[in-house]
């Protein structure tokens, strides 16, 4: 196998990985949090969850600065100043630093969750729809970004308003 | 670029962002209520060694390779500032890595759970791992920049 193909495989099972626990992590918050308390049982099923969230971001951020040796190496040194490229590897921080954040309950889980949601579903789309977007510049990326945590945390407000959760 | 170069370039990187990826977990592991001592200490040990081997294959690659073939087509370049400002900053930052990341884990190996046990120097430790992190990946975000600029 190429590395090339080696690394696609590797950062679409890293994707797979971080974006489906990240939607069953907000589902089994959702779930846990309707009674009002988590019990032990909904506690380790939302840890493990998180355990394959962080299995999936190593995932892809290994593969992807795979990448971008590959890129190095084979002359192709303009795709490192990609807009779409440096949007990534923004999101990507944003993920871990928002992790930070809800461990030690510096942010509103509200907030936490959109953005670990939109997070997660910008980084996998991101690769899809790259031919259909570019040419855009790093600066409406980051605005269509935020715009997609607000539209997020708006629609899982809905969400747990209409199944009467309070956080 | 011969191939010992060009792993010793893949090393770096891999064994930089192992540092990084070590240190984040020792970070999250140190800002919970119950932290786990085994593993705070084993992920910063892991996370020394693998700054230490990153410092000697960076090291070597730049002296080697970096400051006679790549420097120069990135001074003459259109981006010129890739080398004098972010290899700069990214050359000194990365001095105080391998030495930040042996105070963690020294702390816990001499201290053992009493480093964990006392809050003071578990939020010292805590804040020390973060940096590191936050240097780590401004390191790294250096890096891709400047491998950017090498055309």
């Amino acid at each position: 196998m190429e590395w090339h193909t080696f690394l696609v495989l590797t950062h679409l099972i890293g994707t797979a990985l971080g974006v489906g626990a990240a939607t069953f992590a907000e589902i089994f918050l959702l779930k846990a949090a309707r009674d009002g308390e988590i019990d032990p049982i909904e506690s380790s099923f939302m840890q493990v969850t998180y355990r394959v969230v962080r299995v999936g971001l190593l995932l892809l951020v290994l593969s992807g600065f795979g990448f971008l040796v590959i890129y190095r190496f084979t002359g192709l040194e303009e795709r490192l100043y990609s807009p779409l490229l440096w949007a990534k590897l923004s999101i990507v921080v944003v993920i871990l630093i928002n992790a930070i954040l809800l461990q030690t309950r510096r942010i509103p889980l509200w907030l936490g969750s959109a953005l670990s949601f939109a997070s997660w579903y910008a980084a996998m789309l991101m690769i899809p729809l790259r031919k259909a977007i570019m040419p855009i510049s790093y600066l409406e990326i980051m605005m269509w970004y935020i715009v997609s945590v607000a539209v997020v945390a708006i629609a899982l407000s809905i969400i747990r308003k209409s199944l009467g959760i309070k956080f | 670029m011969s191939t010992l170069l060009a792993y010793l370039l893949v090393a770096h990187i891999i064994l930089g962002l192992i540092g990084i990826g070590a240190f984040y977990a020792v970070w999250m592991g140190l800002l919970k209520k119950v932290s786990k001592f085994a593993f705070l200490l084993w992920s910063s040990l892991l996370g020394f060694l693998s700054f230490i081997a990153s410092w000697l294959a960076g090291g070597y690659y730049y002296v080697e390779y970096y400051g006679g073939a790549v420097k120069p087509i990135i001074k003459a370049g259109t981006y010129p500032w890739a080398h004098s400002v972010v290899m700069e900053t990214k050359e000194h930052l990365f001095l105080f890595l391998p030495i930040l990341a042996a105070l963690v884990f020294l702390s816990l190996a001499l201290l053992k759970e009493a480093a964990l046990e006392n809050q003071g120097i578990k939020k010292a430790l805590a804040y020390i791992a973060g940096f590191i992190v936050i240097m780590g990946i401004v390191i790294t975000l250096g890096g891709v920049l400047i491998s950017g600029a090498a055309r």
